[in-house]
């Protein structure tokens, strides 16, 4: 396959911190590669680097061959946070003054940009009387009208409504699967690029702790986890480590333990357990391995956002 | 003829963005108001001058107290400028200065501050090509705003007092300024030109560090600030140290004439005119005054000028290009 994108030992240290520290990435053409980190794990840094927007400080970027910043800049498209355009201009007249900086964009590639992102009917609206969602879908406008072919979108859903963030996510799926774009797609927010990403990295204090394919990733915890309801973790680990075939796999955001069984292990034997140790409140529920789960699980970040 | 297309394209796209039509109708108020500043000035300047032309007129003057200007020996030419170069034309080039370094400051800072440089910056464009049409922009729109209120005061002028007849030769040119005769519009007009060009050159400096310090401080506010408080500086030093000076200079005559020791001030002077000799305002004032043929030194000038603006080009240019877009 093509490489659409390569970063080789890419760091960027900003003083004596090092907000992205030799990172190493490859995304293959057609793929929509999963950025995942939290607030200020390195992602938009990382970004800014792959756009000539900020100097690594060592290492590589290689887009589609072209090592370049200009170079790299002829195949990609990119929203960075939020693109901010100029209030008083309408929103083609944000995108022809764009267009005045971009080799051989023409009015037809404007057109069928907005037409790309539906914004052809409010096109001579002014952009200070846009909603955010359509101001997100202008940014993706410009970020499209002179065709590349890697797309790079920094948490493109912020501070959308769900009608909006639903709306979104279907451009991205159709732009991947019906235009054939690659996709690199940072956020911090799992469900999304569980919805839309075949391969997610997760990216914390500026390492790239685990990448892979997204269903490689879950597969490996394929098998359901169980969750102890009723009773702190601190109390029901005792009893759980006194079972064989039961093993404790993390606490969940509210404090539950959780669980998985060996083959033949049956649940209501722990139930058992439980209620001879005077703990007959709790429920066994299972649950589902997710990407949010094991975002957590790899970055060591507990539900509350504090480190673990 | 690709790449000049294409630098076309880039400048259009700059005006766009910040030369509003809000902007540009206050550009022509402006005009308005400066160009009647100047007709005033300009007249005031003539009223002055035919006046300490006439033997009598400078007599009579001189009866009333004027006698310490020696005005038979200054040629009249002192009074006149203590009105028109310290009071009139820097009041009438803070006009001129303001909504420049203004919209200097909107095109170096304003993406930068906002962040809509960023997308601009994701097309395949090299950043000295978008400072470089910014760096245009603002020289073509100072030439705008610098012509269009003398040539309104060229027209506001012309019916009010002709330009071959009358008792008050407003438009006045090179050849003309020394005589009463009032100039052909032809002088006049190139007598003009050569004005709005070393105003617009003169005002490159302010351009310039407008642009370095809205960069410097990535705002357009904190760059208006700064090069109006540097500007006002450079005024006011320019204004004092000129009065000290030319108070100085009046003592050395008033001595020379009646007797005393010239040496005494000389120093005060002489410090007073090197310090001044080195202000904007003094430089701008030079090189309008070669303009109009008052013999003032300006090879010193122009390298002031080109000095300035070079050095906060090179600065400007430096930070931009290295500059992380966060």
């Amino acid at each position: 396959m093509t490489e659409a994108l390569l970063l080789k030992e890419l760091t960027r240290t900003f003083g004596t911190r090092r907000a992205v520290d030799r990172l190493n990435l490859r995304v293959e053409a057609g793929d929509c590669y999963g950025f995942l980190g939290p607030n200020g794990a390195g992602k938009t840094t990382t970004l800014r680097m792959i756009l000539g927007l900020v100097r690594p400080s060592e290492g590589e970027i290689i887009v589609f061959g072209e090592r370049h910043p200009i170079a790299r800049r002829h195949h990609l498209g990119a929203v960075i946070e939020h693109a901010d355009f100029h209030s008083f201009l309408s929103g083609r007249a944000n995108l022809e003054v764009l267009a005045a900086y971009d080799h051989g964009v023409k009015a037809a590639d404007i057109d069928r940009a907005l037409e790309r992102v539906g914004l052809r009917d409010r096109q001579h609206d002014h952009y200070g009387t846009y909603s955010l969602g359509m101001k997100q879908r202008l940014g993706i406008a410009q970020a499209l009208m002179r065709g590349p072919k890697l797309l790079l979108l920094d948490e493109p859903t912020n501070g959308l409504d769900p009608a909006g963030i639903k709306s979104m996510r279907d451009l991205i799926a159709e732009l991947r699967h019906v235009d054939g774009l690659t996709v690199f797609l940072s956020s911090h927010l799992m469900h999304e690029v569980e919805m839309l990403c075949n391969r997610v990295g997760f990216l914390h204090r500026g390492v790239l702790l685990k990448e892979g394919d997204k269903s490689e990733l879950l597969g490996a915890k394929a098998a359901a986890y169980h969750e102890l309801r009723g009773a702190s973790a601190d109390k029901v680990r005792p009893i759980v480590d006194n079972m064989a075939g039961c093993t404790p796999v993390g606490v969940a955001p509210d404090g539950s333990l959780r669980v998985v069984f060996e083959e033949g292990i049956k649940p209501s034997t722990l139930l058992a357990a439980c209620e001879a140790a005077g703990l007959d409140r709790v429920e066994i529920q299972t649950e589902r391995y997710t990407l949010e789960d094991l975002f957590l699980e790899v970055t060591g970040v507990q539900a509350d956002g504090q480190v673990g | 003829m690709q790449a000049a297309l294409r630098v076309l394209a880039m400048l259009n796209a700059e005006r766009r963005k910040y030369l509003t039509r809000g902007l540009g109708l206050g550009v022509l108020i402006l005009a308005g108001v400066t160009g009647l500043l100047t007709v005033i000035g300009m007249v005031t300047f003539m009223i002055m001058r035919r006046r300490m032309s006439d033997p009598e007129c400078a007599a009579a003057m001189a009866e009333h107290g004027y006698d310490i200007f020696n005005l038979a020996d200054a040629g009249g030419y002192f009074v006149s400028v203590m009105l028109e170069v310290p009071v009139v034309s820097p009041l009438a080039r803070l006009l001129f200065v303001l909504p420049i370094v203004a919209v200097t400051c909107l095109l170096f800072s304003q993406e930068l501050a906002n962040g809509s440089l960023a997308t601009l910056l994701l097309r395949p464009v090299r950043r000295w090509e978008v400072i470089t049409s910014k760096g245009l922009v603002a020289a073509m729109y100072t030439l705008v705003v610098v012509a269009l209120p003398v040539l309104t005061a060229m027209l506001i002028a012309a019916p009010l007092f002709g330009f071959d007849s009358g008792d008050i030769p407003v438009e006045c040119t090179v050849e003309y300024l020394s005589a009463t005769e009032a100039a052909p519009i032809g002088d006049s007009l190139k007598h003009h030109l050569a004005s709005i060009s070393v105003l617009w050159f003169g005002l490159m400096p302010v351009v310039s560090l407008a642009a370095l310090f809205s960069v410097v401080f990535r705002s357009p506010i904190m760059g208006i600030i700064v090069t109006m408080l540097a500007y006002l500086l450079d005024l006011v030093v320019s204004v004092v140290t000129g009065l000290v000076g030319m108070a100085a200079n009046v003592q050395v005559m008033g001595q020379a004439q009646g007797g005393g020791d010239p040496g005494a001030v000389g120093p005060v002077a002489k410090i007073a005119h090197t310090i001044n000799q080195f202000t904007l305002h003094y430089n701008q004032t030079a090189l309008q005054n070669w303009v109009n043929d008052l013999g003032q030194d300006h090879w010193r000038a122009f390298a002031v000028m080109i000095g300035i603006t070079v050095l906060a080009i090179a600065a400007t240019t430096v930070i931009w290009q290295r500059r992380d877009i966060t």
